[in-house]
């Protein structure tokens, strides 16, 4: 007898350590395409304890889970707003098992396209060159790269060539992060000017407007070195260039003439007189 | 002020990217050409992309990787970030095919098509898919590595092992609608 019921303890241990297998819920509203966010996937199922998730190309999603009745939950998809596009699962799991529903995930709303036009090198000298790199790519304001507009592609580019007029530019102007730079070139040609300054005693000697060979004013800070000689000595003077010009006083307190001539690296100016 | 203690990024050891392998080809169709040192970076540091990015998909640890994504793509990712939990899928890349359309002349922007990736997902009833995808990605370099800042699945389809039967032994795989179509 004290077998007989020790037997039927164990078989009753044995049956309650092996649950019924929990059947796989039934989608209701199931769907290929899933677009987010969404009111709700209905699931018909008896069982009562799940854990539902989205598995995105790149993350996973809990869903809130709201059981309607006995044979009724909603997994929540309201607060998914904003998803890696791509195959998908949504994956209900209740204890140590779990069930997979493949999806292809979608953004419901896409009100605006980021427009990307990156620019290499961002400083462009005339001297060398006014080639540009242009790269352009669209991105979804949730970072899912769409097909550019009028192109059946993702990427693009070209090379473009720049305006030689000196200055900021944006590729987007409402982004002072894609500014890129039109520096000024070289002078060209430097024209020498030289009058006698009676309050100063001096020769006020200006070189400007100093000019590359697009127009564009020298770049500040440029140095002009100014070579004035007596025939017995020879001095020199340096200035920066601001504006695109270049001045120097030269003094001349006991009437002594000069010949002055200004030079930026090669490039050299006239010779001219300087006389009282 | 309060103080992070965090261990800058040289200091500190990368398990995942350390613990993950893949096969990675580069090819340069793109006007610049990246030098071949270029290139041995980006392989390095897209394959660690790939190692954050599958740790990304089975735990939502946003955190882990964050030195891979741009600020852009650490925000989206930060959009669904409630905690760290465990999913019942894992996935690895084993492959990729990384294609340079666009490589930029100062060598801190690459947008590449990454064609052939082979994925292996595995379930929590043990059950396994292998599957083929061709992805866009755009990266750029800031700091000192390449960072995902864009990503577009182009496709993804499930393949299976080919019959033993299969003349071609060098074919591991092959798509499903293959199959369907030689019945």
């Amino acid at each position: 007898m004290r077998h007989l019921i020790t037997n039927i303890l164990l078989l009753l241990l044995f049956c309650a350590c092996n649950d019924a297998p929990i059947e796989k819920p039934y989608w209701m509203n199931a769907k290929d395409t899933l677009y987010v966010p969404n009111n709700g996937l209905v699931f018909l199922t008896s069982h009562q304890q799940w854990v539902a998730s989205l598995v995105t190309p790149m993350q996973p999603i809990t869903l809130p889970i709201k059981y309607s009745d006995k044979r009724y939950f909603t997994a929540n998809l309201l607060y998914s707003t904003g998803v890696t596009e791509g195959p998908a699962e949504i994956c209900l799991s209740s204890g140590k098992s779990s069930f997979y529903y493949p999806v292809y995930l979608r953004n419901k709303k896409i009100t605006s396209v980021i427009h990307k036009d990156y620019r290499s090198p961002k400083t462009v000298n005339p001297d060398s060159s006014l080639h540009h790199q242009r790269m352009l790519h669209n991105f979804d304001v949730y970072r899912n790269i769409v097909p550019l507009t009028n192109k059946n592609t993702f990427f693009f580019e070209d090379n473009i060539y720049l305006s030689p007029r000196t200055a900021i530019y944006r590729a987007d102007e409402k982004l002072a992060l894609t500014s890129f730079y039109v520096q000024p070139g070289s002078c060209t040609t430097i024209t020498l000017q030289g009058v006698y300054n009676k309050q100063l005693q001096a020769f006020t000697v200006s070189a400007g407007p100093l000019k590359d060979k697009y127009d564009n004013a020298v770049a500040d800070g440029t140095l002009v070195t100014f070579t004035y000689t007596n025939k017995q000595t020879t001095y020199h003077m340096e200035a920066s260039v601001l504006n695109g010009f270049a001045n120097v006083n030269i003094p001349t307190e006991h009437g002594e003439q000069y010949q002055i001539w200004a030079k930026i690296n090669e490039t050299a100016s006239k010779v001219i007189n300087l006389i009282r | 002020m309060q103080r992070n203690e965090e261990q800058p990024l040289f200091l500190r050891e990368d398990i995942i990217a350390d613990s993950h392998q893949t096969n990675i080809t580069v090819k340069a169709h793109s006007l610049y050409l990246p030098t071949d040192a270029q290139t041995n970076n980006l392989a390095i540091d897209y394959a660690n992309l790939w190692a954050h990015l599958n740790n990304l998909y089975a735990t939502n640890n946003v955190e882990a990787g964050k030195e891979y994504y741009t600020e852009d793509w650490f925000k989206q990712i930060c959009r669904h970030y409630n905690g760290i939990v465990k999913t019942s899928i894992k996935r690895t890349d084993l492959k990729h095919e990384l294609h340079i359309i666009n490589w930029s002349s100062d060598g801190l922007i690459c947008t590449a098509i990454d064609s052939n990736v082979v994925f292996n997902y595995q379930y929590f009833d043990g059950t396994e898919k292998n599957t083929k995808a061709d992805i866009a990605v755009v990266l750029l370099f800031q700091g000192d590595r390449w960072r995902l800042d864009g990503i577009r699945i182009i496709n993804e389809n499930k393949i299976i092992p080919i019959p033993k039967s299969y003349p071609y032994e060098d074919c591991l795989y092959f798509p499903i609608s293959t199959q369907q179509s030689n019945p």
